[in-house]
């Protein structure tokens, strides 16, 4: 199919940056790693939950959070819903590869970490677009890290984005009609001083 | 548990902690801070956290195969968080109990009222005023 093969050539480009400056290979490496950038969103999410002065603010963020730990929650099953229906070879099992990287066992498409991590980035940027475009751009790098270490095709990346997207929007118009149970659970965590 | 494990969820812990401790400086909730001057709660902060996320940043590098599975990393990772505010909880308790034993503002909802309080006085407080059945 072209699309797959425009995929392919896009990614050998890509992968073809690596190996020749030691440094940004070493960076794109560390960024690419399976915990930093995921740990790294859920403590800013930890920060927006306790770090907003203003009541009413606060509450309104602490809905955008319940809307990114969902859609971080959902990508995770869906990924491996897709995993199951297209079992795509990772990049390094069908082309001459830099592999920069240790070599995943999972399928291709769509990218877990990637698909985890837009579904949180765009959970928070629908509801806080400073802290959002942090995270979708940390989103953007470590994608384009995996790709360039040669774990990942650039279509992973970008199903993954998209499905975190739509993941994230389901979730906010499905909270939105869920409006006064939110309140509720957030007047109760407030009645213990947790929220 | 492997080591690798228990790593990644000590990892998460002290993370957590100095994330809490941060955004609550920010957000003026005294009673949850370890300091009482932002300055050295910040400071306390950035030493606990830039370690961890050195650690955690270069993973990969000194453990080249060596990774905590999906499930078991969400696990771990639940476990760190909820350890991390349990633990919060109980040492700025301890250490404010002093500060705010006599504090005689109303109790108000939310992260408001650990502005002058401490979590379990503040939880004391309010469980002596639910009218409790029977």
């Amino acid at each position: 199919m072209a699309w797959l093969e425009f995929d392919q050539n896009l990614f050998l480009w890509v992968n073809g940056l690596s190996g020749h400056f030691p440094v940004i290979d070493n960076i794109f490496s560390a960024v690419a790693n399976d915990y930093f950038a995921i740990v790294f969103g859920c403590l800013v999410m930890m920060a927006l939950w306790t770090g907003i002065r203003d009541s009413e603010k606060r509450r309104h963020m602490q809905k955008g959070i319940m809307v990114a730990s969902s859609s971080l929650g959902t990508c995770q099953g869906m990924v491996e819903i897709i995993n199951n229906l297209w079992q795509r070879p990772r990049p390094f099992e069908e082309l001459d590869v830099n592999l920069l990287f240790y070599p995943p066992t999972d399928p291709s498409f769509p990218s877990n970490s990637a698909s985890v991590l837009f579904g949180m980035a765009w959970g928070i940027f629908l509801y806080n677009r400073k802290a959002g475009s942090v995270l979708l751009a940390l989103a953007a790098i470590m994608g384009f890290s995996r790709v360039y270490v040669g774990i990942h095709y650039p279509l992973d990346i970008v199903g993954g984005m998209v499905l975190g997207l739509l993941v994230a929007l389901f979730f906010t118009v499905v909270y939105r009609l869920l409006n006064p149970l939110l309140d509720r659970i957030i007047d109760l965590l407030r009645f213990f001083f947790l929220a | 548990m492997n080591t690798l494990a228990v790593e990644y969820y000590c990892l998460i812990v002290l993370l957590s902690i100095s994330t809490i401790q941060a955004a609550s400086s920010f957000g003026k909730i005294n009673g949850v801070t370890f300091f009482s001057r932002p300055v050295f709660n910040y400071l306390f902060s950035a030493a606990m956290a830039i370690p961890c996320l050195v650690i955690l940043l270069t993973w990969n590098w000194y453990k080249p195969t060596g990774i905590v599975e999906g499930a078991e990393q969400f696990y771990l990772f639940m476990a760190g968080i909820v350890s991390a505010i349990v633990l919060t909880l109980i040492l700025s308790s301890l250490i404010n109990h002093r500060r705010f034993k006599n504090d005689k503002s109303e109790l108000t909802n939310g992260f408001e009222a650990l502005r002058t309080k401490t979590f379990f006085q503040a939880l004391a407080i309010r469980l002596r005023s639910i009218k409790w059945r029977g």
